[in-house]
């Protein structure tokens, strides 16, 4: 993992519409492996865009949009680069 | 999993298989590629739906082109997701294809093609069709075809399916591609340790050598839909308003047709019939009997659900085309979360409530086996249309100017039995399973193309249509043949209903019934022609009670109150409450389980028609046994 000053945040608490770089990923392996097919792997970009109806955050990952359900987001970490 | 052969066509025809992540137009592609001329259904000893078709190449030559299911990867996640790293990558695979075209996404480059980087380690013919080239033009993206090959080793052919370009240009490159040897594998760059890690260094380097970017950020217009759709109040909105239009479609635009096909077969197609039999000397027997009322009124049937079918699947490539059923997944994943399935499954059951056929055949659009079993479980318990005839007329006959309300609380029990049998068969059958994560990839929006609605409606129909068919029409002609038969009186063909097997059948399973309070033949009998078709429930009584036109509810109401107050003792109440909870969760139609054992074979719905029976007997005999203290 690259070093990433700042504070860390679970996912599911990062701030909206901010730059941020993902620090961990999931604890399971296959749903870690499904997620850094969809581009969520350690030191790369991401940008919370919303929290939808039912809790979901609806994130821009590489250019594409993903939801990640409410639960999941508690679990995953960024942190907000300096 | 043991597959045979067939998976392959038996013509010589060289097989291509299609592969790529879901939401980069890989289906739009084979639809393009193959028009018409494709079949679906599912893979050899799997329940993963796969769709074959003819791809004309051009000057003479044709190859059977696979559309595999959307794989982001060779690690499989699901069996869909299995079954095309099988394919495509087992170097044992007796249907191992002769070439793979990789579908990626030119908006999202990189992240499609992490699968090319995995089937770039094996020794396979492959070629990347690059997707979606307009969407990455709107964001100031454009891909250099002749580069990224360069980098990829391997052709690359840039594509736009929806507005039909670049096909030709593909049919050339595989098949020069098909008749080169097989280039070698790649070999992984030496000194990073995780093979993760090395496969998206090298994509970097492709996106890099194979990609130009203006720099320009632009706004799109997805994600200012997306601040609509899917926020915290208008999103479920939008969404209640999506689901109603489905529903209305499904129902007030289908169902009149559904009526004319019906009429049709049952006027002029039976009497032309009938006439044409009496100028044969066959006029009045039996055979006029098994063709009007059995072969008919069977074929009949079937057609009559055509038209909802086919708005039914039409809508569903229409939400999936748009973008629009990603998002509903999202909206609903929490509700839906607490009997154990994604959000998807929620669009299936609000269409159970229209009609539970295309209900079931709507559960395609969920990603894995188990939510699909449990949600083809759970519809049949939604309350049909044709269910919602008999609660009316029952209703009226004997709630009166209560009738809306007793129609209303059935509606709220097949609600609880949806939600209730979801827990159960959760709790029953898979509760060692964790719960899966929302994690879902959200497509750009765009508009849906009609040609490609078209293909997608037809092709499932046809797949209808073609399994259903022959289980629909013979249970009719079983119900016409048990009529026929005498057993009090009469003859073969001629036999007043009250003397046919039918009749003696019903009298035999009547007393079963008993303590729910509606053990008569009558009314058991009308259950027996339930399972044909809900609605048929009331002109069965128009039949037995020989009343001409059963939509004279008064003559009707006269003899239905008559039986159910004798053979429940003086509780007729109580017991059409029971008999209207029994006709909600009983075995569903024949034709729902037609549909239901094409997608989850018959062991499971028959496992079904067990379990409904036993909770609409279970229910049915609380609601007399409780009610008749009441009423």
């Amino acid at each position: 993992m690259k070093p990433t000053p700042g504070p860390v945040w679970s996912l599911d608490r990062a701030p909206v519409d901010e730059p941020l770089v993902i620090a961990a990923t999931a604890a399971d392996p296959r749903l870690a492996h499904r997620l850094m097919t969809l581009g969520w792997r350690a030191g790369s970009p991401v940008r919370v865009l919303k929290t939808a109806a039912g809790g979901a955050k609806v994130l821009d990952l590489g250019g594409s949009r993903i939801a990640v359900g409410r639960g999941l987001a508690r679990t995953l970490t960024v942190v907000v680069p300096r | 999993m043991s597959r045979s052969s067939q998976g392959r066509r038996p013509a010589t025809l060289p097989v291509m298989c299609l592969v790529g992540p879901p939401n980069v137009g890989k289906s739009t592609l084979f639809n393009a590629l193959t028009g018409a001329r494709a079949t679906m259904g599912n893979w050899p000893g799997t329940t993963v739906e796969v769709a074959r078709g003819t791809w004309r190449l051009g000057d003479g030559a044709s190859a059977t082109l696979v559309d595999l299911p959307g794989a982001y990867s060779l690690d499989a996640a699901s069996p869909d997701e299995q079954l095309t790293a099988e394919l495509v990558a087992d170097p044992d695979s007796d249907d191992a294809p002769d070439l793979t075209i990789v579908a990626v996404d030119a908006a999202h480059l990189s992240r499609s093609l992490y699968l090319v980087a995995q089937l770039r380690e094996l020794p396979r013919r492959l070629v990347v069709a690059v997707t979606m080239p307009d969407v990455a033009h709107r964001r100031g993206l454009a891909v250099r075809p002749a580069a990224l090959a360069g980098h990829l080793g391997v052709p690359v052919v840039e594509i736009d399916p929806r507005h039909r370009t670049g096909l030709a240009e593909l049919a050339q490159t595989v098949t020069a591609a098909a008749a080169d040897p097989v280039p070698p594998a790649r070999t992984p760059v030496a000194g990073i340790a995780e093979a993760d890690d090395e496969r998206f260094a090298w994509i970097a380097a492709a996106v890099a050598a194979g990609t130009a970017s203006d720099g320009q950020v632009q706004t799109r217009w997805s994600d200012r839909v997306d601040r609509v759709v899917l926020a915290p109040v208008l999103g479920p909105l939008v969404f209640l308003a999506v689901m109603w239009g489905v529903f209305q479609l499904t129902t007030a635009v289908a169902v009149p047709l559904q009526d004319l096909l019906g009429d049709f077969f049952a006027g002029p197609v039976s009497q032309g019939v009938a006439w044409g039999l009496g100028g044969l000397g066959l006029g009045g027997t039996w055979v006029q009997g098994l063709l009007v009322d059995g072969v008919i009124g069977g074929v009949g049937m079937l057609l009559s659900f055509t038209p909802l079918l086919a708005i039914m699947f039409a809508l569903l490539a229409l939400l999936e085309d748009s973008g629009y059923l990603a998002r509903a997944a999202v909206l609903t994943d929490r509700v839906m979360g607490l009997l154990g399935l994604p959000g998807r499954a929620f669009l299936p059951l609000v269409v159970g409530f229209g009609c539970n056929v295309p209900a079931i055949a709507a559960t395609r659009t969920l990603a894995t086996p188990r939510q699909r079993l449990v949600t083809v479980m759970l519809i049949p318990f939604t309350a049909c249309s044709a269910r919602l005839t008999v609660f009316v007329m029952l209703g009226t006959v004997f709630f009166g100017r209560w009738a809306g309300t007793a129609v209303f609380v059935m509606y709220v029990a097949s609600i609880i039995l949806v939600v209730v049998a979801g827990l159960v068969w959760r709790s029953a059958l898979w509760r060692t399973l964790p719960d899966e994560p929302l994690v879902i990839d959200l497509p750009p929006y765009q508009v849906p193309t009609l040609r490609l609605t078209g293909a997608v409606a037809w092709t499932r129909l046809r797949g209808f249509l073609q399994t259903a068919s022959g289980i629909i029409v013979a249970a009719v002609i079983l119900v016409w043949l048990v009529q026929a038969i005498p057993v009090t009186g009469g003859t073969f063909g001629h036999v007043e209903v009250e003397d046919s097997l039918y009749a003696w059948l019903a009298r035999g399973v009547a007393p079963l019934f008993a303590p729910a309070g509606f053990g008569s033949w009558q009314t058991v009998s009308a259950l027996v022609v339930g399972f044909v078709a809900k609605e048929a429930v009331i002109s069965s009584w128009g039949q037995t009670y020989a009343i001409d036109n059963p939509g004279n509810i008064a003559a009707l109401g006269d003899h239905i109150q008559a039986a159910f107050a004798a053979s429940s003792g003086g509780h007729p109440l109580a017991a059409v409450a029971a008999f209207m909870v029994y006709l909600l969760a009983y075995t569903p139609c024949v034709a729902t389980l037609a549909a239901q054992s094409r997608e989850i074979g018959w062991r499971w719905t028959g496992v079904g028609i067990l379990v409904q029976l036993a909770t609409a007997s279970a229910m049915a005999i609380l609601v007399f046994q409780v009610g008749r203290l009441i009423v």
